[in-house]
């Protein structure tokens, strides 16, 4: 991988932000009903707002697009976050079990208390802090192992994934559309339902931000960083934290979506460089555009069936990951 | 005094213990400004660990460490990082250029953004320029070799431009004329910039050319802080590295090369071998 880049890293934030921008006008002007540009240029100069059109543009395209958004967002940033936090560039949420602890937690708490909703973002943030201060320990206890951290994380998605299938088995109707949350799918977002995250994702990203130089400082290792005056395991709590509340943010507007966290930030790293001052923001900005896009052809590209978006990220993640393992020197020394 | 001043660095009564194993045994030291004080010892002497326990990396079973007479713990972390600056034995190796990788010693003096006003960029590039890489100052850290690299943690140091300076095995991979090179930076920090410089070190001769003292540590005990000449000829070298040596004088004045004699290790060229700690 190109270790530094020439690109001016406000160019690629234009760049990126043109790419969002369109992956978001597309995705709201393309469906497979005939509803387009032109409905919302109706709706818009205020014609036609109890019709069909209206309906689909207003409570089901566009809450999608907004969810798509914010989880692509917030994924993407929660994966930086961790792979600077834990020095490992295969962590991210659905690999190191972040994402499985959320989706555990959710289950359990909607199968627990179904009338209790309210709880379900402190339910997920619950979760996936309590997997990723798991992992956190077992990396801890193997000296900071790269490859500890993954099998750690193997170990506890298959762990929370078992969790997940024991409380459909015992209660199916524990959450509507639990195939899709399994899979990752902003199939049936509402506006209502992306209230408490958004709040938590635009939050968490601000601060986010302001903790991305000191992820600059935790790359040139603990002894140093401790050198220049920084309380490192107090920060990368702090990191860890944040990273928690995002991908939990993103688990309830689009379940267990993968892969978006691990892709996104190399992506970022290889064209512009490994200035986190740069990457944790155009993560965010490059993460929305992508899910948005992915989620487009997750439901226009085949015909009238749609797919969940996890299965397209799960297609472009999954090589990526063996590419990352099997390339050339390898990432899972030290 | 030495205690007003922040160049001093005072250990006392120091001890540093995990589990039943003791590493650091009752160590008193005083490191006054202006010098440049090589630590030797054979592996495993405690000679790291001490330097983590004056960087706070560490904190003593017993004892406490003073910085210009201010307990170390007492400092909040970016006050201690514009005291001690130190240089670990091995840190990973960031994707990032060489100039920006510098400018992150001016981290103690910034605020949580990380950027650096003009001045801080000054002190940057004047340790750039230190250290010889200036040209090399726009190339990614992963392009270096060994050496430069070396050089530029050596400059990330400088570019923090604390009063004491702790290296912990600064020269081990490079080839002789770049440990020179940054050996002869070090000393030039402790004489021309009035810096306590602390530098553990394997290569006796570097040690006995550059530092003005020597202190040698043996099983976690500080055997005493010598001038180059009387750690020389005093037959404490050999005792310590339990090795029969020859001390031949360098050209530069008190200065001395350290060569083993025929057949080093016999075990009856030292009956006085030094008692271990308990």
């Amino acid at each position: 991988m190109k270790r530094f880049s020439h690109i001016p890293p406000l160019a690629g934030l234009a760049a990126s932000a043109a790419l969002l921008l369109a992956a978001v006008c597309l995705s709201l002007c393309t469906g497979v009903s005939n509803v387009g540009l032109a409905d919302w240029l109706a709706l818009l100069g205020g014609q036609g707002a109890e019709g069909t059109s209206a309906s689909i543009l207003l409570a089901i395209r566009l809450p999608r697009v907004l969810g798509g958004v914010l989880a692509g967002s917030a994924l993407a940033v929660s994966g930086a976050l961790l792979q600077a936090a834990l020095n490992n560039p295969l962590a991210s949420d659905n690999v190191v079990g972040i994402n499985a602890g959320a989706g555990f937690s959710v289950l359990l708490c909607s199968s627990a208390l179904p009338l209790a909703l309210q709880l379900v973002p402190i339910a997920a943030f619950a979760g996936a802090f309590a997997a990723a201060m798991l992992v956190l320990l077992l990396a801890k206890l193997k000296n900071d192992s790269r490859l500890t951290v993954i099998l750690a994380g193997v170990a506890l998605t298959s762990i929370f994934s078992a969790g997940m299938n024991l409380v459909l088995i015992v209660d199916p109707d524990a959450y509507v559309g639990s195939a899709a949350f399994l899979i990752g799918g902003l199939s049936g977002v509402t506006l209502g339902q992306l209230g408490v995250p958004a709040a938590i994702i635009l939050a968490s990203l601000a601060a986010s931000m302001l903790v991305s130089n000191s992820l600059n400082i935790m790359a040139l290792g603990d002894e140093t960083a401790h050198a220049l005056g920084m309380n490192v395991e107090r920060r990368r709590m702090t990191v860890m934290a944040l990273a928690s509340l995002l991908a939990a943010a993103a688990v309830c507007i689009a379940g267990l979506l993968g892969f978006v966290g691990l892709v996104v930030p190399h992506m970022v790293r290889y064209l512009l460089g490994s200035d986190n001052r740069v990457v944790v923001p155009m993560s965010a900005v490059l993460g929305a555009g992508i899910v948005c896009l992915c989620d487009l052809v997750a439901r226009t590209a085949f015909g009238s069936y749609e797919l969940p978006v996890g299965i397209i990220m799960a297609f472009i993640g999954g090589p990526y990951f063996i590419y990352l393992i099997a390339r050339k020197g390898g990432v899972l020394r030290g | 005094m030495c205690s007003v001043d922040d160049r001093c660095l005072e250990a006392r009564g120091l001890s540093f213990s995990y589990g039943s194993a003791s590493f650091i045994e009752e160590l008193d030291l005083v490191l006054p400004p202006g010098q440049l004080t090589a630590v030797l010892g054979p592996n495993g002497s405690g000679k790291s660990t001490l330097l983590k326990l004056f960087d706070g990396l560490l904190e003593p079973s017993c004892g406490e460490v003073r910085v210009g007479g201010r307990l170390l713990k007492s400092l909040r972390a970016a006050e201690r990082a514009q005291l001690v600056a130190y240089l670990p034995q091995e840190a990973p190796c960031p994707s990032m250029t060489v100039r920006s990788y510098v400018a992150c010693g001016r981290h103690p003096y910034t605020g949580m953004g990380g950027k650096l006003d003009p001045e801080s960029w000054q002190r940057v590039d004047a340790a750039l320029e230190r250290v010889g890489l200036e040209q090399l100052a726009g190339r990614d850290m992963a392009e270096l070799s060994g050496g430069q690299r070396q050089l530029a943690r050596l400059a990330l140091v400088i570019a923090q431009d604390t009063p004491i300076v702790l290296l912990d095995e600064p020269v081990t991979y490079l080839d002789i004329s770049a440990a020179h090179k940054l050996m002869a930076i070090a000393r030039s920090l402790a004489k021309h910039e009035g810096k306590t410089v602390v530098v553990v070190i394997h290569d006796i001769e570097l040690a006995l050319r550059y530092a003005q003292k020597v202190a040698l540590m043996h099983k976690g005990v500080l055997k005493g802080v010598f001038t180059a000449e009387e750690a020389a000829l005093s037959g404490l070298l050999e005792r310590v590295f339990s090795m029969r040596v020859v001390p031949i004088p360098g050209e530069a004045p008190g200065s001395y090369a350290v060569v083993p004699r025929d057949d080093p290790c016999r075990p009856s060229a030292f009956p006085g071998a030094l008692p271990g700690r308990h």
